[in-house]
């Protein structure tokens, strides 16, 4: 049978983030046997994976649930793009990008549904991704195309430095890879008359600034124990 | 059957390369707390805030490369893709030491390599000098980041970097030593001898100069703060004095036809066997001395892959098929047996010593 305050005492040490010896040396001190401390030891860490499991389906289930209703709603404006008007296209676009944002930063931060939340503002930083595609090719916008994707990466930090959500972190860095990987092809294939355009130099230099800042604020947040380690 | 055989050898890197990986990979999943760790200088990153502000910086120095890039040909192209790499290196390098980012040393550390490679190539653009230069000089850095990852674990929080200057090192000694001990490796060494001495280019001359520099002081600097055993520092010399006899070797046929290697391709194929056979049982037995068990890990991964290309390489073509295949399959059990009760004594000892003198 685990003992209440046994496991209390566990649990507070754990958040405390001792390590386990240390905590078998407090315990054993306090007069518990080591069978107890075990057991307690083995009812509190199977608790932990169970909650851990249980946490990461949700955010599964919802994550596809996002990208599901991304898709369904681009499919559908895929399919009546050529009737539609470009003032009810942007602001298709705009109420689709600010709904999710809304509802996901709600339930994140009022109903305190984190992994739902971040999901829905996951797909908030999707539409405003398409949305940016969309707009250049709806008004035929003259730019290299990573510029999209330095954007997009852009607006993507903004949103994930303010919500401090990491899924956002983790959608921007492949962003910028691509704008990357895409830029050095325009730049040694554009000739003379097709020159590289001037714009994308300079968000290029904006982008270059943005992620170093981003890595610089993140980088101080590294926890005050491992900092001997820098 | 040859077709597979070749097919089979062109597989042998992506084979490496994934097998790195997966190691890494086998590694994160029993990854502990940093603070409780022995080996958490083997973690890619030590926590998600760590991750993440890497990988930003990582983009950041990357934007800065193509921001300059784009700017060049804004302007003109008033400086050569190579400067803007160096100059994206060099600043990479120094934003590495200030914020202590091993993902952009690593990235750094190959664009300055890549520059120096290319910037050579450039010097021996339209002079007929060796260009084994280019090879050695690549080489030389190889063995100074090697002297400079021990130098690195001199403090704690330099643990990191000390690593990806060590395994930058032997990756490319070890990679390097092992193309020229084959018969291709050959060839284009004996290719790449011919031409005037690697003195009629001031640059090359002087680049090579700095770098055995580099690698003697470094090397007895770290010697004499007792992080490079006596035994490295001769190996160290010994790597520096066989590439330096190559960068001003004079012109050598290593085949007398297309396929039979000729007295001295002989000479050079026992020297390079020899060499990076001996390479890697010093690598495991300083990975013992040191009780490192990565390096121990690493070293026997090569000398494992070593035996059994040379095999193929060597009992292939003359042979009998089903005896060449029976060979290697005895050949892979006694590799096994070895590497097996070997590696795990190595580990055990030092697992052994290290209780001790924690008690």
């Amino acid at each position: 049978m685990s003992d209440q305050k046994l496991a209390n005492c566990i649990k507070n040490s754990l958040t405390q983030k001792k390590s386990k010896e240390e905590i078998y040396k407090e315990l054993l001190n306090q007069g518990y046997g080591i069978d107890a401390i075990q057991e307690n030891f083995n009812v509190i860490v199977s608790e932990e994976v169970k909650e851990d499991v249980s946490k990461k389906t949700i955010q599964i289930i919802v994550l596809i649930g996002a990208i599901l209703i991304g898709a369904g709603i681009f499919s559908f404006i895929a399919a009546n793009w050529q009737e539609m008007t470009s003032s009810i296209k942007i602001f298709i676009i705009i109420i689709a990008m600010l709904i999710s944002y809304i509802v996901g930063w709600y339930l994140k931060e009022k109903m305190n549904l984190s992994k739902i939340g971040e999901a829905l503002i996951l797909l908030g930083a999707i539409i405003y991704g398409a949305g940016i595609f969309l707009i250049a090719q709806m008004f035929h916008i003259r730019a290299n195309w990573p510029d999209g994707f330095i954007l997009w990466m852009i607006g993507v930090i903004i949103i994930a430095l303010a919500m401090e959500s990491y899924p956002l972190f983790y959608l921007s860095i492949p962003l910028g890879i691509v704008a990357i990987i895409g830029h050095p092809f325009g730049i040694f294939t554009s000739l003379e008359f097709n020159s590289f355009i001037l714009t994308s130099s300079f968000l290029l230099f904006i982008a270059t600034i943005i992620t170093f800042i981003t890595g610089w604020l993140i980088h101080k947040k590294i926890p005050p124990e491992l900092k001997k380690f820098y | 059957m040859e077709y597979l055989f070749y097919f089979l050898r062109f597989l042998i890197w992506p084979i490496i390369i994934i097998g790195l990986i997966i190691f890494f990979i086998a590694r994160r999943g029993k990854k502990k707390h940093p603070s409780q760790d022995k080996e958490w200088y083997l973690s890619f990153a030590l926590s998600k805030e760590d991750a993440v502000s890497q990988l930003f910086l990582l983009l950041s120095f990357f934007f800065l490369g193509v921001t300059l890039l784009a700017f060049n040909k804004d302007l003109g192209d008033p400086l050569s893709w190579c400067t803007v790499l160096f100059i994206t290196s060099v600043v990479g390098l120094i934003g590495a030491y200030y914020f202590k980012t091993v993902y952009v040393l690593a990235f750094s550390l190959i664009g300055i390599t890549n520059w120096w490679g290319a910037q050579a190539s450039e010097w021996l653009q339209n002079k007929d000098i060796k260009t084994s230069a280019i090879c050695v000089g690549l080489a030389f850095i190889a063995l100074l980041f090697y002297a400079l990852g021990r130098l690195h674990e001199k403090e704690i929080k330099f643990k990191r970097f000390a690593l990806v200057f060590l395994v930058f090192g032997i990756i490319a000694i070890t990679g390097a030593l092992f193309f020229f001990s084959t018969k291709l490796g050959l060839g284009i060494l004996g290719g790449m001898t011919k031409g005037e001495s690697i003195f009629g280019s001031w640059q090359i001359t002087l680049s090579l100069f700095i770098l055995i520099v580099s690698i003697i002081s470094v090397t007895l600097y770290s010697t004499g703060k007792k992080l490079i055993s006596f035994f490295e520092l001769i190996a160290v010399f010994t790597f520096t004095t066989l590439f330096s006899i190559i960068a001003l070797l004079p012109e050598q046929n290593m085949f007398i036809q297309t396929n039979k290697l000729s007295g001295n391709g002989i000479l050079w194929a026992i020297i390079f066997n020899l060499t990076i056979f001996l390479e890697l049982l010093g690598l495991i037995f300083s990975g013992y001395l040191r009780k490192e068990e990565w390096l121990i890990n690493l070293s026997a991964f090569f000398l494992f892959l070593l035996i059994i290309v040379k095999y193929s390489d060597w009992f292939f073509t003359f042979l009998d098929k089903s005896i060449f295949f029976i060979g290697a399959g005895i050949l892979l059990f006694v590799v096994g047996w070895f590497m097996e009760k070997g590696r795990r004594y190595m580990l055990i000892e030092i697992k052994s010593k290290s209780e001790q003198i924690s008690q």
